[in-house]
């Protein structure tokens, strides 16, 4: 079983659209696959086509099984654990626990899927430290733009105080370049700037592709779109990197 | 070059990264080139592509072009692919085109091959 954890404290740089998509294309690839929902606004039932829940709640605080609470998606080998508003109040009962950033790991103990994708919400709250507690690898989707960097850095900020302050074992797996526009001097340039710091660590970049946000909008992965959205070639070629670490 | 325990250039970029650095690098400097300069230079990467003898230019009735492409879309993969796989088809079927042959007065052909209308 490999953990793998999405995270970028900034909103909107395709944490949930990564995490579904190489969900079910892994799922695809015949891996049984759990998709955690760790954000209070339910993206990934929604992006999946399917009504928020509370399954996360369920889950963590009242203690249900993960069987119990993991929903079927339709899709073979995929299923999720939704969450909703909810999940707010999830993150003041847990505040008041002892270990609460052992909540996500000891959840998932004793369970036993090919690979768990956990989607972070784009704060640090107690479910991101958890999230990072919980997983073997971490990935990091950022948008080419100037902040892209910093985002990148803070993140890695901080997986250093999780490490520092817990028994985590979670490394970085990678960063995804999203929203990557060959043609625009910045895309390029920031893509030139991550690959000469991070190197190898660099995944291959996703294209700005209006089919994410149309797959999106109707409840539909990638994979269950028209050939020619262009975003499947970078997601598909990631799948190609997170196959190897899992 | 030395590769990782996962089969990764040591240090190196991944290849899509590497490429689409090389494909930026290349569309950056087009970009600050003058107008009749790019032209050029478009010119010359379209007959490159066309001697690295991957790519060829047919005309077709517009009919059939849509018929590939539906096809394309149908089977979930690209128009080049479906139209390899036809012509595949035909020559492992050793089809005998002579039936179709038509005279015609052209500087360069005696002939043209043409399929049937009422059909
Ligand atoms: N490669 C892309 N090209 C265009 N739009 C994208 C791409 N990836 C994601 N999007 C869209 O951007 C928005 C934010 O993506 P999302 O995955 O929800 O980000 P996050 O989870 O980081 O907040 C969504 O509407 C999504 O459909
Ligand atoms: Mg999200």
């Amino acid at each position: 079983m490999t953990i793998v954890t999405i995270a970028n404290q900034k909103g909107g740089v395709a944490k949930t659209t990564s995490a579904v998509n190489l969900g079910h294309g892994a799922a695809k690839r015949g891996l049984s696959v759990l998709v955690v929902d760790l954000d209070t606004q339910g993206n990934v039932a929604d992006a999946l086509g399917m009504d928020e829940g509370s399954d996360l709640y369920d889950w963590l605080i009242t203690g249900k099984d993960t069987e119990q609470v993991a929903q079927p998606t339709g899709r073979e080998n995929l299923r999720i654990i939704r969450s909703n508003k909810t999940t707010a109040q999830l993150k003041v009962a847990a505040s008041g626990m002892d270990f609460r950033e052992m909540i996500v790991a000891n959840a998932l103990q004793a369970y036993e899927d090919d690979l768990i994708i956990l989607d972070c919400p784009p704060s640090v709250d107690i479910l991101h430290t958890a999230a990072l507690v919980a997983a073997d690898w971490l990935l990091i989707p950022t948008k080419l733009d100037q902040f892209a960097i910093k985002g990148v850095i803070e993140m890695l900020r901080s997986l250093d105080s999780v490490q520092r302050a817990t028994r985590s074992n979670c490394k970085l797996a990678g960063i995804i370049p999203t929203f990557y526009d060959q043609v625009t001097s910045e895309s390029h340039a920031q893509l030139k700037n991550l690959a000469e710091q991070y190197k190898s660590l660099v995944w291959p970049p996703v294209a700005a592709d209006t089919n994410c946000r149309v797959a999106n909008r109707v409840g539909k992965t990638l994979w269950e779109m028209p050939v020619n959205a262009r975003a499947k070639v970078g997601y598909t070629a990631c799948l190609d990197r997170l196959m190897k670490i899992i | 070059m030395k590769k990782d325990d996962k089969g990764f250039l040591q240090g190196g970029l991944d290849p899509a990264v590497a490429a689409a650095i090389g494909n930026g690098n290349d569309h950056q400097s087009m970009a600050s080139m003058p107008r009749n300069e790019r032209k050029k230079k478009l010119k010359k990467k379209a007959q490159q592509d066309a001697r690295n003898g991957r790519r060829a230019v047919y005309d077709m009735d517009p009919d059939v072009i849509k018929a590939i492409a539906d096809i394309a879309e149908r089977e979930k993969c690209s128009a080049s692919n479906v139209a390899e796989m036809f012509l595949r088809f035909a020559l492992s079927a050793k089809v005998d085109l002579s039936q179709f042959r038509v005279p015609v007065q052209h500087p360069r052909f005696d002939c043209k091959l043409v399929w049937p209308q009422n059909e």
